[in-house]
């Protein structure tokens, strides 16, 4: 699995942790050792409220690329629940994607069997100079 | 009407992806603009030429292949002519009947 | 802004970073061309976006939909499009019920160029199809009539910016159409738009001066028609945005996407109903920060500065020349009669140009007609020219006085018809002829209705009288709405139409109903013309068409449209 970072390829990583408890939202509560959570698409973020103290990487899924919940997930993650950990989004993605992702607070893409190919990536990071919204990053992040 | 069918068969049309154009499946499996140079497929052979057809639209530059119902009518000059069955599949291959002089066949369009 | 330091009349002006948007947007879409080329886009990934470039495969070649936001075109603009059609095209280019413009015969390996030649003027394809947020359309008199009580381009400007790939919502379950209004009746079907919005003025005093808007949601034609339902009555401007955020939010999160059918937000609005749908808009909104989504009147103020205003001369005695005109030429003073609409301004008029000649297919206009219009909109409107959402164009400000020169000048191009709003004002889908959708040819019988009826002196008798066609259940010639409408069917291989009646878009929204069993082309034809006949007979005291169906009901007309069957 290899994985993309949205903030700017070469910088030092700092995600990139692979988690061996990967639970999913019903799980959860039970998986007590747990620092990740997998979400589904109607997953519905409020109900992560009680676990963010010991969250550090959420996954939202895109089981299509044009399957657009995961950046509502995203971005509500961010905005409602102040989530500073990590957003990986994982599933049939595009680069095309990217700066929708990266703008609704994702962090890292695992990057699909079929795009696999990081300059892709790069490229469609520095497509556009100027957003008509704002955005919804963690501190200390620039788009 | 003039011409009988005696056989129900299919065209293999698709779209070139450059150019949107209506192309056909001639006898060598090329694409050409010309509705007269499609092959006519009898049914029982038409799902092993469409899925052969599928499988190299990509190599070929063309998109959206399906097969189109045709029954053989008697052209001008005595050969059998290929007919799409369908009204929808008649203004695909001659052009809207509004304005049938929007066609291809009008436009002097190079082939695909 | 004053339009004497060159800037176009009518609609937002760009800056660089707008142009620079587009350049960047023609990039992106000419690299995922190369992609698919490639092969590194496979078809499924590359469809939906090129949709979003306004890009679709239809029945005979790739058709391209332009944007026109909020319906409005400067002379320029519309030069550019007649160059297009010429050059690119066969020479046409047709105009939508959304106040887009489409061009019919396009080639992919030719959009990089074109959409660079429309970049040149401010004009692009962005968010015309694909499941986003689509072309904000307006009410075609906005800024112009005089009953107007508010102006909505400057918001309807906002709106195309905020939804302007916008990251959270351009993977949405299905398309979304917004409208907005600012006239006392609603002329943009609010009530058929998955978000319908009415602006008004403040009121003054608590209130404020600000606008505000009453928000209608999950209303919308196609193939389950459903009238939007009220969601707030009266949004203060500040607002706005966010009240369009939360909304998109909860569609997004929960609009179906499992069945293509049933994915628009009408469908979730009718599935959990309006009470919980508004309090999931309310929670959405209680979370946020009002201050980050606060759409401050300095920013609008900054908006409402890049629309220029004509420079209107002081009034003259206007109103007793074009008087004069229409004392002196009986067919002009008709066409005053159906295509004009009285300005905000003294000594001006709102000019309708008709692209409904009789035979002629709604909505099409040549490549040479788009030329001279542009001439004409210079001469007679400030160089600015509007779409409407009916498929007609409009000349927002003529002096009165020119009234009467410019239709001599519309004549010579054959666009004078004055049948607006009228029976031979007929809203038409493109129909088999030109989508893959269609079960039947929709343009064919508008022409030959449109022939039948072609005597103005008979439309004028008959009144105001809106035909709908559609080719397919797909519904884009919204014949739900029409007070006649018409649907194509197939019957076993045949072209069938079924009569609808009592349909209405606008502050009285209703759904047609089916008269009875489909109809063959010629039938049909014949079966409106003895409605129409039965209509003349039964009408009371000037009532129009809709009044008397509503009146007496469908019955009569049931029997005399299948009278002789």
């Amino acid at each position: 699995m290899q994985l993309f970072d949205l903030h700017g390829g070469a910088s030092a990583r700092q995600y990139g942790r692979f988690y061996d408890l990967l639970p999913s939202l019903a799980e959860l509560p039970e998986q007590k050792e747990a620092r990740a959570v997998l979400l589904k698409p109607e997953d519905r973020i409020e109900a992560l409220a009680p676990f963010l103290d010991r969250l550090e990487l959420v996954v939202v899924q895109f089981p299509g690329f044009r399957d657009g919940r995961g950046f509502t997930q995203a971005r509500a993650l961010r905005e409602y629940l102040g989530f500073e950990g990590e957003i990986r989004a994982e599933g049939h993605i595009l680069p095309d994607q990217a700066l929708f992702l990266k703008r609704c607070g994702v962090d890292t893409v695992v990057l699909p069997k079929t795009h696999n190919n990081p300059q892709d990536w790069d490229h469609q990071l520095n497509r556009f100079s100027h957003y008509y919204q704002p955005d919804f990053l963690p501190e200390g992040q620039t788009s | 009407m003039t011409g009988l069918q005696t056989e129900k068969g299919v065209l293999v049309t698709a779209n070139n992806l450059l150019s949107g154009r209506i192309v056909w499946r001639d006898s060598q499996g090329q694409w050409v603009c010309s509705i007269a140079k499609a092959a006519w497929i009898p049914d029982g052979q038409a799902e092993e030429v469409l899925a052969h057809s599928v499988a190299t639209a990509g190599a070929k530059g063309v998109v959206g292949v399906y097969t189109v119902a045709a029954r053989l009518v008697d052209a001008p000059d005595g050969r059998k002519q290929a007919e799409p069955v369908t009204m929808r599949e008649r203004i695909r291959a001659f052009g809207p009947s509004v304005h049938p002089d929007f066609a291809y066949e009008r436009h002097g369009e190079k082939e695909a | 802004m004053s339009a004497s330091l060159g800037q176009p009349v009518g609609h937002y002006h760009y800056n660089t970073v707008d142009r620079h948007f587009l350049q960047e947007r023609i990039a992106e879409f000419e690299d995922q061309i190369r992609r698919r080329l490639s092969g590194r886009l496979s078809e499924d990934e590359f469809k939906p976006l090129r949709l979003m470039n306004g890009l679709y495969l239809q029945l005979h070649a790739y058709m391209l939909r332009v944007a026109i936001p909020y319906g409005i075109l400067d002379s320029r603009q519309l030069r550019k499009l007649g160059e297009i059609a010429g050059r690119y095209d066969r020479d046409y280019g047709h105009f939508t019920t959304r106040q887009n413009i489409q061009f019919n015969w396009i080639k992919l390996e030719d959009v990089a160029a074109i959409l660079r030649e429309l970049a040149s003027v401010d004009m692009h394809a962005i968010q015309t199809s694909g499941n986003c947020i689509r072309n904000v359309t307006s009410d075609e008199y906005a800024g112009a009539a005089r009953e107007e009580v508010m102006d909505p381009r400057i918001h309807a400007e906002i709106l195309r910016q905020w939804s302007t790939l916008h990251p959270e919502f351009t993977f949405l379950p299905r398309k979304f159409k917004i409208a907005i209004s600012g006239s006392p009746e609603d002329r943009v079907a609010a009530r058929f738009h998955d978000i319908g919005i009415l602006a008004r003025p403040g009121r003054g005093g608590a209130e404020g001066a600000g606008p505000f808007f009453r928000i209608f949601v999950g209303g919308g034609l196609g193939r389950i028609p459903v009238i939007g339902q009220e969601l707030f009555d009266s949004v203060p401007e500040e607002q706005l945005l966010a009240m369009m955020e939360a909304i998109l939010r909860v569609y997004n999160a929960y609009g179906r996407r499992d069945n293509l059918y049933k994915s628009r937000i009408k469908i979730l609005v009718q599935t959990i109903g309006i009470e919980t749908f508004r309090k999931e808009v309310e929670g959405e909104l209680s979370r946020m920060d009002p201050e980050h989504y606060r759409l401050a009147p300095e920013h609008v103020a900054e908006i409402r500065a890049r629309f220029a205003e004509p420079d209107f001369s002081p009034a003259s005695d206007g109103r007793a020349v074009l008087e004069q005109h229409m004392a002196q030429d009986a067919a002009f003073a008709r066409w005053v009669s159906h295509n004009t609409h009285a300005h905000r301004v003294e000594g001006y008029i709102i000019a309708s140009v008709s692209l409904k000649p009789p035979g002629g297919i709604p909505g099409d206009v040549t490549a040479s007609q788009m030329q001279r219009l542009a001439d004409l909109a210079e001469k007679y409107s400030f160089g600015e020219i509007r779409v409407t959402h009916l498929q007609n164009l409009v000349l927002g400000h003529v002096r009165q006085e020119a009234l009467y020169a410019l239709w001599q000048d519309l004549r010579e191009i054959g666009l004078a018809t004055p049948n607006l709003g009228l029976i031979g004002d007929i809203v038409s889908c493109p129909g088999l002829d030109y989508c893959s959708l269609a079960n039947a040819r929709s343009l064919p019988i508008a022409q030959k209705l449109s022939a039948r009826f072609a005597d103005s002196a008979l439309q004028s008798k008959i009144g105001a009288l809106n035909i709908n066609i559609s080719g397919c259940i797909n519904a884009c010639g919204h014949h739900h709405a029409g007070a006649i409408g018409l649907l194509g069917v197939d019957k076993h291989g045949d072209e069938f139409f079924q009569i609808l009646l009592g349909g209405a878009a606008g502050d009285n929204a209703a759904i047609g109903r089916i008269l009875g069993p489909a109809l063959s082309e010629r039938e049909t034809v014949d079966a409106v013309a003895r409605i129409i006949d039965c209509y003349l007979e039964q009408r009371q005291d000037g009532e129009n068409f809709a009044r008397t169906v509503s009146r007496l009901g469908t019955g009569l007309f049931k029997e005399a449209a299948y009278a002789t069957l």
